[in-house]
């Protein structure tokens, strides 16, 4: 019984036996000559801890095993591993911790194993740290906190050493600084701390030095470029060495240093800033500012504010340009939209173009710089030239693609291109509604006067039209369009109804254009005295009309319209090509070879203004169909004209032309009067539904209601609400005269 | 006074005497061969403008214009009944 029972082991005995093992491990790793563990020696170590662990008290070790286990580690670290490290510096010392904390993790790993069944019944019972644990604390409380100081600078300096071109060994660091982070043991306090604070600090105190040099020796690109490879440099950094926690924050860093710190001076740089790389169309070195600038923050906004003003400029020296062509023009051509003012539309299509390539390409469509682009424009597109509004000089210039004949020949798809870049453009103008009036007034030329070149593009700008500006915008301009198509068909149905009814013979051959009113642009109506031939005409339409329709009443509008007259001259006769004005003026001569200007005035119940421009285009003119007495320049109210038997022209059809009225002022004028009523009406439903409200208030409502089709003057909206009181649909508080009722 | 009477008596003078003389005597100057003539046709009613936002009554993609004109053409109708 006696031979079956396992002899007690002491714990020196057993200690002692373990120390063998555990100097054993030392030699290895000292590089000693040792010979490796067997695993005998293993299972003997194991098995001695095991022993000595399960003997029954007061034989079991365990507490007294545990506190040697921590003790080995102290010892050794005392007496090896410190007084290796502290003899180095530098690098040196830098390598000696990377080959200690190496041989540490290993040291524990082993006896981890020997004392192994500590772990798995004594330390779990009683809660203490696991033997891992213990062993990595050792090392951080012994040596790590002793140089982890001097571990930090020497790795700062190896880092900055980097960053002036050296070769380092960046396997070394990346070994030191894995060991900040495995001392935490999961956390990333010991990194975040003891490293990564001073790294950030010395980072910035490095790139503030080298900043402050090459502010003042480089270029703005030079700058840049530089800026850009440090901030790749640093990340590679990451990369390699450090831990990518630490990415943000050290970008941060140098983007504050070389960036944030000197924005004002790199951008303002007065040869090659970003005013200079604008001018000179710099489009690499521009998307390069836009990367770094879009990293800090609010660094974009002085480039777009720069951006802006670069546009603005060279959006006015195109103004300015065109405006000093146009006074090159003849005084009596001023009012007329000719050709630098096509131009002028082309070079800011152009311009705009270029700019949105910039915002879309080098500023990777920000919002910031869509704006800028934006506000840029809306300054100097809302300028005129020459006397002419943007609002018309846009329209002008589409009629002059869509009409026949117009100085520009382009393909379909030019015209398309260059119609949509027409209307981006007419999102920048204010005044949109005195584009689409005049836009009218040239629509309608063009489909009355048979001078639309195509009919797709017609309809297909008032599409793009409709998109950008809302179908209430192009109601009257396709209602135009539709009714040009009505008209033809109502022509036939008119050709028709003549052929069924031998009756109803208007004498010459007659077409009419009824047209919607409210759709085409308001004309003067005057009461025209007209020739017998032509009342006849009116009445056998109106028969024809009554039959189509019911309540309707015709206006007829003749400054539209034209009419072929044969004239019998004494060498030949030549069919004339004349308005209606005009035939009705000559008509009068089949009864009278010679009237006076009063006679002519009366007979065609006309003003003064229109009889004197009548009379001119027959008289003194190209082609003088009607002799004048006197025989001078100008038509005075007491001239006679005759009939001019002896006229003749090489061509046997002509057409005399009638100069027509400024059409500008009238534009203007119909529009004004058209605002008015929007005022009007805004007011009006905006007091609708508030019932009582302020003036400010009022008028802020107002401005930004119309601020879609043009910016109300306030003294213009004070004036009509002072109209609308008048009128009775507002009045005033009777204790606040600032604030106003809605009335009925 | 003396001018003004002069003139006066002119114009029925010569009106007369001239329409009847050349049209009997000689072919006419002018002839008309051609005419293209626009007209506007419009509501056979008196007001113009809607009452509310003076827009002018044409604009027919507002409803409330819509809805006044079926009123004014009924009562129009009405009155042409009547």
């Amino acid at each position: 019984m006696s031979m079956s029972e396992r002899k007690t082991i002491d714990l020196e005995q057993g200690w002692d036996f373990m120390q063998k093992g555990i100097t054993k491990l030392k030699n290895i790793l000292e590089g000693l000559p040792e010979p490796q563990f067997s695993s005998e020696d293993y299972m003997m170590l194991y098995t001695t801890i095991y022993n000595m662990c399960t003997q029954k008290p007061p034989h079991d070790y365990s507490q007294q095993l545990y506190d040697k286990y921590k003790e080995s580690f102290e010892e050794y670290i005392v007496s090896t591993v410190l007084p290796s490290l502290r003899e180095k510096h530098d690098e040196f010392m830098l390598r000696e911790l990377v080959k200690r904390w190496a041989n540490h993790k290993i040291m524990v790993r082993w006896l981890s194993r020997f004392f192994h069944y500590l772990d798995r019944y004594f330390i779990a019972r009683r809660s203490l740290p696991p033997l891992n644990e213990v062993g990595l604390t050792c090392f951080r409380d012994l040596v790590y906190k002793e140089l982890n100081g001097k571990v930090r600078d020497a790795v700062i300096s190896l880092i900055d050493q980097e960053r002036e071109g050296e070769q380092i060994d960046r396997a070394l660091l990346k070994n030191v600084l894995d060991i900040f982070v495995e001392i935490g043991m999961g956390q990333m306090d010991h990194y975040e701390n003891d490293f990564e604070a001073a790294m950030l600090k010395d980072t910035s105190a490095y790139y503030s030095r080298k900043a402050s040099n090459w502010i003042l020796e480089d270029s703005c690109p030079d700058y840049m470029l530089k800026a850009e490879e440090c901030l790749k440099r640093e990340k590679d950094r990451v990369a390699h060495y450090l831990h990518s926690s630490s990415e943000p924050k050290l970008l941060e860093k140098v983007q504050h240093e070389l960036l944030s710190v000197y924005a004002n001076q790199l951008l303002e740089k007065e040869h090659s800033g970003c005013h200079a790389l604008l001018r000179d169309d710099k489009v690499e070195d521009l998307s390069r500012m836009f990367r770094l600038f879009s990293k800090i923050p609010r660094g974009l906004d002085p480039v777009s504010s720069i951006f802006k003003q670069h546009v603005t400029t060279e959006g006015m020296a195109l103004v300015k340009h065109a405006e000093d062509a146009a006074s090159n023009k003849k005084a009596e051509k001023k009012d007329i939209v000719g050709l630098q003012e096509q131009v002028f539309v082309r070079k800011v299509i152009e311009l705009h173009d270029k700019y949105l390539a910039y915002v879309n390409d080098c500023f990777q469509n920000h919002t910031l710089f869509h704006k800028a682009l934006k506000e840029a424009f809306e300054v100097f597109c809302n300028k005129g030239v020459a006397g002419s509004s943007s609002a018309e000089l846009l329209a002008s210039f589409c009629d002059n693609i869509l009409k026949k004949g117009g100085s520009e020949k382009l393909s379909d798809e030019a015209i398309e291109e260059t119609l949509e870049k027409v209307v981006k453009l007419l999102a920048y103008i204010s005044d949109k509604d005195l584009f689409a009036e005049f836009y009218r007034k040239k629509l309608a030329r063009r489909l009355l006067f048979d001078k639309s070149a195509n009919d797709d593009h017609e309809r297909s700008i008032l599409t793009k039209l409709k998109q950008q500006c809302g179908g209430q915008f192009t109601s009257k301009m396709e209602g135009m369009v539709t009714d040009l198509t009505l008209a033809k068909e109502n022509q036939t149905s008119f050709e028709e109804y003549l052929s069924n009814n031998p009756n109803a013979d208007p004498g010459i051959d007659l077409t009419v254009t009824v047209l919607t009113t409210g759709f085409w642009p308001s004309y003067k109506s005057f009461d025209l005295n007209l020739p017998a031939e032509m009342i006849r005409c009116v009445e056998v339409f109106k028969e024809f009309y009554q039959t189509k329709t019911k309540h309707r009443k015709l206006t007829w509008i003749y400054s539209l319209g034209t009419c072929n007259i044969s004239g019998k001259f004494d060498p030949k006769t030549v069919e004339l090509i004349v308005t209606t004005y005009q035939a009705s003026a000559l008509l009068l001569f089949n009864s009278s070879d010679r009237l006076s200007y009063s006679e002519i005035m009366t007979q065609l119940n006309l003003s003064d203004d229109d009889v004197i421009r009548l009379l001119h285009s027959l008289s003194c003119a190209k082609y003088k169909i009607l002799n004048k007495e006197p025989n001078t320049k100008t038509i005075l109210s007491t001239d006679y004209f005759e009939f001019n038997s002896k006229f003749t022209d090489k061509m046997r059809r002509i057409k005399i032309p009638l100069p027509p009225v400024d059409e500008k002022k009238k534009v203007i004028e119909d529009v004004d009067k058209d605002r008015r009523y929007a005022i009007d009406a805004s007011i009006v439903r905006i007091m609708k539904s508030r019932k009582v409200l302020g003036y400010q208030q009022l008028v802020m409502e107002c401005v930004e209601q119309l601020g879609r089709m043009f910016k109300p003057d306030v003294k213009a909206i004070k004036k009509r609400i002072e109209d609308l009181i008048s009128r009775d649909y507002l009045e005033r508080d009777k204790d606040n005269a600032n604030m106003f009722k809605y009335l009925a | 006074m003396a001018t003004l009477d002069f003139d006066v008596p002119m114009v029925p003078t010569g009106e007369p005497s001239s329409n009847v003389g050349p049209s009997s005597k000689k072919p006419k100057h002018f002839e008309i061969k051609k005419w293209n003539v626009v007209t506007l046709w419009a509501w056979d009613i008196v007001v113009d403008n809607c009452a509310i936002c003076w827009n002018h009554i044409m604009d027919l993609c507002k409803k409330f214009h819509f809805f006044q004109l079926k009123t004014v053409l009924l009562f129009e109708a009405f009155r042409s009944a009547s």
